[in-house]
């Protein structure tokens, strides 16, 4: 299968070409992975947050009856209602989204068409409003004029296509 | 301040739920186990973050961004207009090609300098430009999203990859969305100031 193979190319590519052009490949390496440490730690205490007020929405049940509630919407584009609370949080926050998406997977299983259309989903979006929020931080004039609508239709434009990968 | 809300607003509605359905006494144990369920995550995310920033890190010495970069350009001098200068375009085009191949970190900086030159602040302004950054970046990712593969292959996934070819399309389709909606609205607000 052609995605197998994805991984050992694509590796094999990049470390061939560095190796032709005469990179240091593994102090490069090492000093990236040094970089990795540092976002895991930044990201820990905001993880810990975050799946602290899922779990809570969670367990108490909120989740289940907002799930319901929006199930219509859901089901209008083809997705299972198990990943609304994905599709709420995903253009707020990245560290809740990650949270989620976690708790989707270990309870339905990644491979199952929820755990599919959630990771897919997870993996075709942005956090919307945060990364507005960053990139205009420098600017004199905030104003998102029609930038905001646009991205969010484009979001949801893209979770339409991960219902039908995954019938 | 943004997030403060959001926080507050799931805690809150999370706490008031309980009460109101009678399930206070799950509260705490939830709270705690869902720390420690972040500790696992995010030993999981530190491991994929190991592997996939070295790499990443060679990636970025290889000037692969740079030659994505020069690709970019002239459908960026379409869809950010004519009269958009060359230091802004360039800077776009290092953002966007630093955001496809995961180079994250490098990415930010060239957008909030992007954002600077088009928002005006050193004299000719594009707005329209602008919001077309502001939707190019809100609504498209990475080649790979390696997170989403690191949990996947964490939650103990027969096939992490399947994942990776239906994200490509999706996010094609919600850039190309968002992209055209964004040329609309510019096209009907030229025509509104022509009026």
């Amino acid at each position: 299968m052609l995605h197998e193979l994805l991984w050992p190319l694509l590796l094999l590519s990049l470390l061939g070409g560095a190796m032709w052009k005469r990179l240091p490949v593994y102090d490069l390496f090492v000093e990236g992975a040094k970089d990795g440490i540092n976002v895991a730690v930044q990201i820990l205490p905001n993880l810990a947050a975050m799946l602290i007020a899922v779990t809570l929405m969670e367990r108490t049940g909120l989740i289940a009856a907002l799930c319901r509630l929006s199930e219509p919407l859901l089901s209008l584009m083809g997705l299972p209602e198990e990943v609304a609370p994905l599709v709420a949080v995903r253009p707020l926050s990245g560290s809740a989204a990650l949270a989620v998406l976690e708790r989707i997977l270990n309870q339905y299983g990644p491979d199952s068409r929820i755990g599919l259309v959630a990771s897919t989903a997870m993996g075709s979006s942005e956090t919307i409003f945060y990364t507005i929020c960053v990139y205009l931080s420098g600017c004199k004039d905030r104003r998102t004029g029609y930038a905001i609508p646009c991205a969010l239709a484009g979001m949801f434009a893209g979770l339409w296509v991960c219902g039908l990968f995954f019938r | 301040m943004f997030f403060q809300f959001l926080w507050f607003t799931m805690i809150g509605s999370a706490l008031l739920w309980a009460m109101l359905t009678g399930q206070s006494s799950v509260i705490l144990p939830a709270a705690l186990e869902s720390a420690a369920n972040a500790i696992q995550i995010s030993l999981q995310l530190l491991a994929g973050y190991l592997f996939f920033c070295g790499m990443i890190a060679i990636v970025s010495k290889i000037r692969l961004q740079e030659s994505f970069c020069r690709v970019f350009q002239p459908v960026l001098c379409r869809l950010l207009g004519k009269k958009t200068n060359s230091a802004a375009l360039e800077a776009v085009g290092m953002n966007l090609s630093a955001n496809l191949l995961g180079l994250g970190n490098a990415a930010t900086p060239y957008g909030m300098k992007a954002a600077q030159l088009l928002d005006g602040a050193a004299g000719g302004g594009n707005r329209h430009g602008l919001y077309m950054l502001l939707i190019i970046n809100a609504t498209s990712i990475q080649l790979l999203p390696t997170t989403v593969l690191t949990l996947r292959i964490g939650a103990g996934s027969a096939d992490p990859n399947a994942i990776v070819l239906p994200s490509l399309a999706a996010t094609a389709v919600s850039t190309g969305v968002g992209v055209l909606l964004g040329l609309l609205c510019r096209k009907m607000m030229e025509a509104k100031d022509a009026a």
